[in-house]
């Protein structure tokens, strides 16, 4: 069912906008014990977080722990959750941040493997590599897709505008970023998807030729 | 983050793509979209590169998205679910009062209904109470409905596979709703086109004449309803009582109790005027009352009384009231 609803919600903008209040709703409903706010919460943006996840790190175990671990976490706070203005920013930076705890703990394990400590830079640890290649060939089964020629930041922040539709603000605070910057990191995206996509036509056109 | 109004006519190619309207209308061709679009593409003609290439980065980016598996979404959820000790569904009530023999009709009818539709599915079924009779109704799914008098409820039997478990109520009911494992919604839909989406478990809905009427005695449901074309949407809390009539509703908190005892053959009344329970009488037992003096329905009373038959009904009424009240042939005269 979780599909076909979500997409259900999400296909009108007037339907946007009441989502969001709702979701304000369901969160007091949750706060308050109830399980099938819960569970509706869950229903609600577990493809849209797992969609993200799987661009942030292309494991699919290791985003659906993230998922299980957010919730569960939810719940078992939830007496001591506070009220907040946007239940998707919440979500989406809990979210992130489980992620990276997640690859570092990974990580620290095939390091102490390997006898090195050396991987402490994020963006460049070899397992993260590998992912990436996987996600790229993953990818390039599906038909000319620019994402994948685009950088992993570009890339998460376009999936968190595209599919997600949060405020620059709330993108800057899960990123760690200034809005400005989101601002910034957004139209290069784009800049370089808009590249990719006519050489890919062009390449394809050229194939065609040939 | 939302656009209204957006200033489509210095957007640039990104603006577009990262716009929602202008992605919806792309991905889901919404026919309401498509008019506005393309009233504003013939305003715009020079603009039709611009959408041309904004259209294309927005299709690509949505090729990229991955969805859990409907499998996959009930294992992490179960794993949740582990993780946060098992906490009991909520059982339909069970109502013992029911005698063997019909029970046992019960069964044997439903078997025949069950079999008619193995050969013959999905068929609506209809449920119907007479003046003065209330109805226990099990649904497929479990979950469990007393219809009050003079009401009826209409449902296809087979749930499975739809979009949700949708349910026609015209009368009034008491719903005691069980979740699913899949989380398949639980729709009520009143004859003013007033839905009722269910995330909670117990509510009472009065649907008669033009007005509608739910009160939520636990969990939680979101209510839907019609207001000048567009669709206005609220979520009701435990406690609360939501009222629609004539394109118009009204939120309070009430004593639910007072609503929902009908179900337990007892009317609880809380400084409840004559008038109310006139119109009571005369929607769930069909009978006809006149009096000769307006002022005395404006009398209220409270507390309980037991809810029987329709003779049975007005007595006590007059005892409580200190009215008289005249028999004449299913006609009640009130003195």
């Amino acid at each position: 069912m979780g599909g076909p609803v979500n997409q259900f919600i999400s296909r009108s903008p007037k339907t946007d906008l009441r989502a969001h209040s709702d979701d304000v709703a369901l969160w007091q409903s949750v706060r308050k014990g109830n399980d099938l706010a819960f569970s509706n919460l869950y229903q609600r943006f577990s493809n849209l977080l797992f969609n993200y996840g799987m661009h942030f790190c292309y494991n699919r175990e290791l985003v659906k722990d993230c998922i299980q671990e957010l919730f569960t976490n939810i719940w078992n706070r939830r007496e001591t959750l506070s009220e907040i203005d946007s239940v998707k920013h919440y979500l989406f930076k809990s979210f992130r941040n489980l992620l990276i705890q997640h690859i570092n703990r990974k990580r620290k394990f095939f390091a102490e493997l390997n006898e090195t400590d050396e991987h402490t830079d994020f963006d460049l640890s070899i397992e993260d590599e590998l992912l990436e290649q996987d996600f790229r060939k993953e990818n390039e089964k599906k038909v000319s897709n620019g994402l994948t020629k685009i950088s992993k930041r570009q890339r998460e922040i376009l999936i968190l505008k595209f599919f997600n539709d949060l405020s620059y603000n709330e993108i800057a605070s899960i990123m760690s970023i200034t809005p400005a910057s989101a601002h910034n990191l957004i139209s290069k995206a784009l800049q370089c998807m808009r590249v990719v996509l006519k050489s890919l036509f062009l390449g394809s056109f050229l194939n065609y030729l040939a | 983050m939302n656009h209204f109004p957006p200033d489509y006519d210095n957007f640039s190619v990104d603006d577009f793509v990262i716009d929602p309207l202008f992605k919806e209308w792309v991905l889901y061709c919404d026919p309401n979209h498509n008019e506005f679009w393309t009233d504003w593409k013939n305003e715009n003609p020079t603009k039709a590169p611009l959408i041309e290439e904004a259209r294309k980065v927005v299709l690509d980016i949505e090729k990229s998205k991955f969805e859990l598996k409907p499998k996959e979404l009930y294992k992490v959820w179960d794993a949740i679910q582990a993780d946060i000790k098992p906490k009991a569904l909520p059982e339909p009530s069970t109502h013992k009062r029911y005698v063997w023999p019909l029970a046992m009709a019960v069964a044997s009818f439903s078997l025949i209904i069950m079999a008619w539709i193995w050969f013959d599915s999905p068929t609506e079924i209809e449920y119907v109470t007479a003046f003065g009779e209330t109805k226990e109704v099990t649904l497929p799914d479990g979950s469990n409905v007393i219809l009050n008098s003079n009401s009826k409820l209409t449902f296809v039997d087979n749930w499975e596979g739809q979009m949700a478990r949708e349910i026609w109520i015209e009368g009034e009911a008491f719903f005691s709703v069980v979740h699913k494992l899949d989380h398949q919604p639980f729709k009520v839909l009143s004859s003013q086109n007033v839905s009722i989406e269910v995330l909670g478990t117990e509510f009472n809905v009065y649907n008669r004449s033009q007005e509608t009427e739910v009160v939520l005695t636990s969990g939680m449901v979101t209510l839907s309803f019609p207001v000048k074309e567009k669709e206005g949407k609220i979520v009701m809390n435990p406690g609360e009582l939501v009222e629609f009539k004539e394109s118009r509703f009204q939120r309070k908190k009430v004593n639910t109790s007072l609503y929902t005892s009908w179900k337990d053959k007892v009317l609880h009344l809380d400084e409840t005027s004559l008038a109310e329970i006139i119109t009571m009488a005369r929607n769930n037992y069909g009978i006809e009352i006149e009096f000769q003096d307006e002022e005395i329905l404006m009398q209220t009373a409270s507390g309980s009384m037991p809810l029987g038959d329709a003779a049975n009904f007005m007595d006590q009424v007059s005892k409580i009231f200190n009215i008289e009240i005249v028999d004449e042939q299913n006609k009640y005269l009130i003195k």
